[in-house]
């Protein structure tokens, strides 16, 4: 009887621990379930920035435990400052809102003191990264400079040539100006072209001898337009690990050393600075739970085979992106409090000299 | 693959199943953004492309290209009806539609937008591929010195638009020039005029500001007078059928157009913003009576609609020859390419000329397919200008609050809006010219822009580059030819 009653308090303990279990999860899937989410774009749409927050929203949309609506929205202005402030300032609090931006700019107004001017409200040490992607881009030249340039090497000795920038506070313009002044190379700077693809055609027609485009602008245009018809020659590529299918381009740092330049001091800190990342947000104050169940998404989506077979095909690489509050603030948000105020009037300085 | 084999295996790919029913599909749902106002192709490419992933590359092509074709197509309902522009390349095509529907007349404005939208669309198409041979050449001899050039020939055009009063038409596009000058300056990146205000870092947008300047004052109109959009009686099916006809009878006029939308697309950069209001100023600079235009002629609407959809294939040429998209749809087809494994220049245009042709195919039946449903549609749709005003100003409240907010869905684009509505009434009442305000705002940043580059390229040897020297000759003339027939019409 005593064995029969324990049993029976056994199996309900046991089956109120499983009603307990089943609900506890019941309730951590249905959090999102029937839930519409927006993903705010900093950028218009049809952009390559649009593009790749689309594509990481659809298989977020999969990834979420409960099935939620993604609704992009493209709340673009300012250069991210508008759909940053509403993140910040305005997007609902619950998990259901996320931004998808590119920071650096506001970074470097934040951590510099100039947020103000630039119309920037959100205290950028607040917002909560969830997932992010260091933003590769590739230089090439013409490859009739000179005697003709096949590779990397052959910039050295070769005549001044035409860099075809977009803006002289672009943050691509300054990358390009401080690894050419940190590897010796001699340049003549051209800004002021609108996009990659307006710069690319200035390089078609000779009108500049230089560029750097993004990743998937050189992949799918200018490598099979221009490099491998022999137009240009790619040099160099903003990573810090070898990304195969761009040689003979190199790696940033090991271009710089192969031309007898040293990656450090000031520039090659203002070089590290300046570098774009594309960051996925949550706004400041959503419950630890959720900000959990999301970065365990990401994380999820990262060993995905679909996320990576679609990401192979969409963008020709296998995905950099990382995932976690932790490993983004080590690689992103600590990069940019590296932005003191000695950092902050050397960047001043070089734009200046840009400027004259 | 032999040029033949190639053409006969892409179009004939687009009839079989299932790339004809996207390619339908794709023409349904272009037809239905381009009736709303604010939506435009390059949204709907963009939220489409990542399904087109998931089809074979005919299927995706197909459906991409029924969508993005037929959008200036349809968009011409908004803008006569409603005096709001359906996309932004229908914006010119208010200053006379609309005019057109007030009179009764909306029947006749869509029978000739149709038959030169299908006109444009497929001269259009036809020309990608005749000039696919020379387009790297012709692309590649327009630098930033003739980019600016071709802008200062686009703002000779106030003249045209300025409805007879030359110099307070310059007085705007001067004002619109300053206003152009807001948000971040291209070559500093730094704000300019902002007031810190984030939403004018990137200047004031056009949309809100011709939605005010046109939409709102006809608002106000309505509402005050009570009346419904026309105010003559419907003979909308017979309307129809004169537009076909004025179409033909306009034959030089619609061709001319084409040929300005065919070039102007094939320009990376310069776009469906401007490709109506040249052609509409080209029109009025050229045409006999000009002061009909403006008042509901015809013309006005063939020009613009013309144009607009003969960019489309314009447009395509330098995306695929050389990989520098004609505009920013095209930016996307080619990121859908490259996904389907097909790249721009050699590529398309040695091994895979059967896609190209499959592009250019669904280009030209797109175009076909949506004129002929909506010159079927038009005798229904006319009809919606004679419903009461009370009704329709409801309708034009929420279209212009739409399309105003689609630009970057701020309050700010609403704020624009009203504060162009009242500029636009008062311009109206005072017989101000409006349409040089848009010109001004789309021509600013492409005057600054390259002519910053050209003088830091190439310091002052830009002025001796012989096509630069042919544009100013031209632009001369132009403005020559301009003066001297209103020297003639003021002596008449």
């Amino acid at each position: 009887m005593h064995l029969h009653n324990s049993a029976r308090h056994l199996g309900i303990a046991i089956g109120a621990l499983a009603l307990v279990g089943a609900s506890w999860e019941a309730t951590a899937q249905a959090y999102f379930a029937g839930k519409t989410m927006e993903l705010a774009v900093s950028r218009g749409s049809g952009g390559s920035q649009d593009r790749i927050c689309r594509f990481m929203a659809s298989h977020l949309e999969r990834m979420l435990a409960g099935g939620p609506r993604i609704v992009v929205k493209n709340r673009k202005g300012g250069t991210g400052v508008v759909a940053t402030n509403w993140l910040y300032s305005q997007a609902p609090k619950d998990g259901t809102a996320l931004g998808c931006f590119l920071p650096v700019r506001n970074y470097q107004a934040f951590f510099s003191g100039t947020a103000k001017k630039r119309g920037l409200v959100a205290d950028m040490t607040k917002l909560v990264p969830v997932a992010g992607t260091p933003v590769v881009a590739v230089s090439y030249v013409r490859a009739d400079i000179g005697s003709g340039i096949k590779g990397p090497k052959d910039l050295k000795g070769a005549p001044a040539f035409k860099t075809g920038g977009q803006s002289i506070t672009n943050t691509k313009d300054i990358t390009f100006r401080a690894v050419f002044d940190l590897a010796g190379i001699a340049y003549d700077y051209k800004t002021g072209y609108q996009d990659s693809s307006d710069a690319w055609a200035a390089v078609l027609r000779g009108e500049v001898h230089h560029h750097s485009s993004g990743l998937p602008h050189f992949m799918k245009v200018v490598l099979p337009t221009g490099v491998k018809t022999g137009k240009v020659t790619p040099i160099y590529y903003d990573s810090g690990i070898v990304v195969p299918g761009l040689e003979p381009a190199v790696p940033t740092a090991e271009f710089i050393r192969m031309h007898g330049g040293k990656p450090e001091g000031p520039l090659w800190s203002l070089y590290q600075t300046s570098r774009a990342w594309r960051v996925i947000y949550l706004p400041p104050g959503v419950p630890e739970t959720v900000v959990a169940e999301i970065e365990a998404a990401f994380a999820a989506m990262l060993g995905d085979k679909a996320f990576i077979d679609a990401h192979r095909k969409s963008y020709t690489v296998f995905p950099a992106w990382v995932a976690g509050r932790k490993a983004l603030d080590r690689q992103l948000v600590s990069a940019y409090r590296a932005l003191g105020p000695s950092l902050v009037k050397f960047r001043k300085d070089y734009i200046d000299k840009a400027r004259r | 693959m032999p040029v033949l084999d190639a053409a006969l295996a892409g179009i004939g790919a687009l009839f079989l199943w299932p790339a004809i029913g996207y390619l339908l599909l794709g023409i349904s749902i272009g037809i239905v953004v381009g009736i709303l106002p604010g939506l435009g192709g390059l949204s709907a490419v963009a939220m489409l492309l990542p399904f087109s992933f998931l089809l074979d590359a005919y299927s995706a092509m197909a459906f991409l290209m029924g969508v993005y074709a037929v959008t200036t197509t349809a968009d011409t309902i908004a803008s006569v009806l409603l005096g709001v522009p359906g996309t932004s390349g229908s914006q010119a095509t208010i200053l006379d539609g609309y005019p057109m529907a007030r009179k009764g007349e909306a029947g006749r404005a869509f029978g000739a937008a149709y038959t030169v939208s299908m006109a444009g669309g497929v001269a259009g198409g036809v020309l990608v591929v005749a000039s696919l041979p020379l387009v790297r050449e012709l692309v590649l001899s327009v630098g930033s010195p003739e980019f600016f050039m071709l802008g200062v020939f686009g703002l000779l055009l106030v003249g045209a638009l300025s409805g007879g009063s030359p110099l307070r038409g310059i007085v705007v596009v001067l004002f619109a020039l300053a206003l152009a000058m807001v948000g971040t300056s291209p070559q500093e990146g730094l704000p300019r005029y902002t007031f810190g205000e984030a939403y004018l870092l990137d200047g004031i947008k056009i949309v809100p500001v011709v939605l005010g300047l046109f939409a709102l004052p006809e608002l106000l109109d309505l509402f005050v007078h009570r009346t419904s959009i026309s105010r003559a009686a419907l003979e909308s099916a017979r309307d129809m059928k004169e537009g076909v006809l004025d179409a033909l009878r306009h034959w030089w006029l619609a061709l001319r157009s084409i040929c300005i939308g065919v070039y102007v697309g094939m320009i990376p950069g310069l776009g469906a913003t401007i490709v109506d209001w040249m052609a509409y100023g080209h029109a009025v600079q050229s045409e006999k009576n000009p002061e009909r235009f403006g008042s509901g002629d015809v013309r006005g609407v063939i020009a613009p609609e013309a144009a607009n959809n003969a960019l489309k294939g314009g447009a395509l040429v330098p995306t695929l020859a050389i990989g520098v998209p004609g505009n920013a749809p095209m930016a996307l087809f080619l990121v859908a390419l490259t996904t389907h494994g097909i790249s721009p220049g050699p590529d398309i245009m040695g091994n895979r000329l059967d896609v190209l042709f499959a592009l250019v195919g669904a280009l030209v039946i797109a175009n076909v397919v949506a004129a002929g449903l909506l010159l079927v549609a038009t005798p229904y749709l006319a009809r919606i200008a004679q419903i009461r005003g009370t009704i329709i100003v409801a309708v034009v409240v929420v279209a212009a609050l739409m399309g105003a907010w689609m630009s970057t869905h701020s309050m700010g684009d609403w704020i624009v809006l009203m504060v162009f509505g009242v500029v636009g009434y008062a311009m109206k009442r005072w017989g101000w010219p409006r349409a040089p305000i848009a010109l001004g705002l789309v021509l600013g940043p492409l005057l600054e822009r390259y002519l910053h580059l050209s003088i830091n390229v190439y310091g002052f040897e830009w002025l001796m580059r012989p096509v630069v020297l042919v544009i100013f000759a031209l632009a001369v003339w132009a403005l020559y030819a301009q003066f001297r027939r209103d020297y003639r019409r003021g002596r008449r």
